[in-house]
């Protein structure tokens, strides 16, 4: 009797252990996927806060199915600014943000890939797994499918991993606003009309 | 020097025969402390991971939320955010999902499970939130989380006149096609 006492005791216990190791090993999946999904927003958010957005059809394209975003974005290097000091007619130049899958995942595990066209450099941002990405946008319009009247958005849909062969997944959605680029009017003044010296 | 008697009953060694209750109700007081601290391990863990997670989620939300207001003219945002105007923010949260369907039912159904925990989303606009800058105004957004304990506030700080006009003139410019 004493012997079935200890084993049912132990395997209270080994249930229970069994039970700790399955909650944090959870709630540490969870972690690394939120992890994932901030890191790929966040990058895709410091690109299009710094975009030049004018005209829809040049500066900003999407395509794979959704999957795939292209912005243009001010030349990294201050000495391709025209005369070297005028902003405003700085080289813009395109970077893209691709899926790449993962090789061997069995959760359909894809790596976020940033191309930027100027330098033809490719950062894989490796420690940032998705299952999958979606962007659409939201011109400034008063239509029903529209969310503003004033304010054009772009909706980036994230979908984070774990790792390439976890289930554990988080999604979220986030909303950048695409403000319309235009040279400020003293800035005009100051370059149409010089002020002569008397 | 006398010998001891082993004849006596006392003095010869007792074989057991099984355990009592009493060593069975010993043995089980004893194990239930460890059994009820790692009880208490687990749950505060489970617990704690989904305070996190529920945290993080509620953060991410309300700067959505906060996006989606700004981008509203400042009289129908002072309108929808007055108190007992009855326009619930969590309404506003669903239809912001709604959106993600034409492209991906996936992604909204995986948003809308996430967004779950959170409570009623409340909303204030302060305007004149500091005397000494004028036209500085507050837009506070509270999410409370599913322990009814716990809450995420978001404070973002504007200039409500001078953020319309700017979105105006630009609004204006992109009507008319001008590249700046």
């Amino acid at each position: 009797m004493g012997i079935s006492i200890f084993m049912m005791v132990m395997s209270i216990v080994y249930a229970f252990y069994v039970g700790a190791a399955k909650s944090t090993r959870g709630s540490v999946e969870y972690s690394d996927a939120i992890r994932s999904v901030m890191i790929a927003s966040e990058a895709i958010r410091r690109d299009v806060s710094q975009m030049l957005f004018q005209r829809v059809g040049r500066d900003l394209a999407i395509f794979d199915d959704y999957r795939a975003l292209s912005v243009r974005v001010p030349s990294s290097t201050l000495a391709e600014v025209d005369d070297g000091s005028d902003l405003w007619r700085a080289e813009h130049t395109p970077v893209t943000y691709t899926l790449e899958p993962v090789q061997n995942s069995k959760s359909n595990a894809k790596i976020l890939i940033r191309k930027e066209t100027e330098n033809n450099r490719e950062d894989r941002l490796r420690s940032c797994l998705l299952q999958d990405m979606f962007v659409q946008y939201f011109p400034p319009s008063s239509a029903a499918e529209s969310i503003s009247p004033l304010q054009g958005y772009l909706d980036i849909a994230v979908i984070g991993l774990a790792s390439k062969d976890s289930s554990v997944k988080y999604t979220t959605s986030l909303l950048i606003p695409l403000p319309y680029m235009s040279a400020p009017q003293p800035y005009q003044v100051d370059v149409d009309v010089p002020i002569k010296n008397n | 020097m006398a010998q001891p008697n082993i004849n006596c009953p006392l003095a010869r060694p007792r074989r057991r025969r099984g355990m009592n209750l009493t060593e069975i109700i010993m043995a089980i007081a004893i194990a239930a402390g460890p059994l009820l601290y790692s009880v208490q391990m687990i749950s505060s863990n489970a617990k704690g991971a989904r305070f996190n997670r529920e945290r993080a989620t509620a953060r991410l939300i309300l700067l959505d939320l906060a996006t989606l207001l700004m981008g509203e003219p400042s009289d129908e945002l002072a309108q929808r955010l007055e108190p007992g105007s009855g326009d619930d923010l969590n309404s506003l949260l669903e239809e912001r999902i709604l959106r993600l369907r034409p492209v991906s039912p996936v992604a909204e159904a995986g948003y809308r499970e996430e967004a779950k925990p959170i409570g009623k989303i409340t909303g204030s606009l302060t305007e004149d939130f500091d005397p000494s800058l004028p036209g500085l105004a507050r837009l506070t957004l509270t999410a409370p989380l599913s322990d009814d304990k716990n809450a995420v506030i978001l404070h973002i700080l504007f200039r409500p006149k001078a953020r319309d006009y700017l979105r105006e003139t630009q609004y204006e410019a992109a009507a008319q096609g001008t590249d700046g």
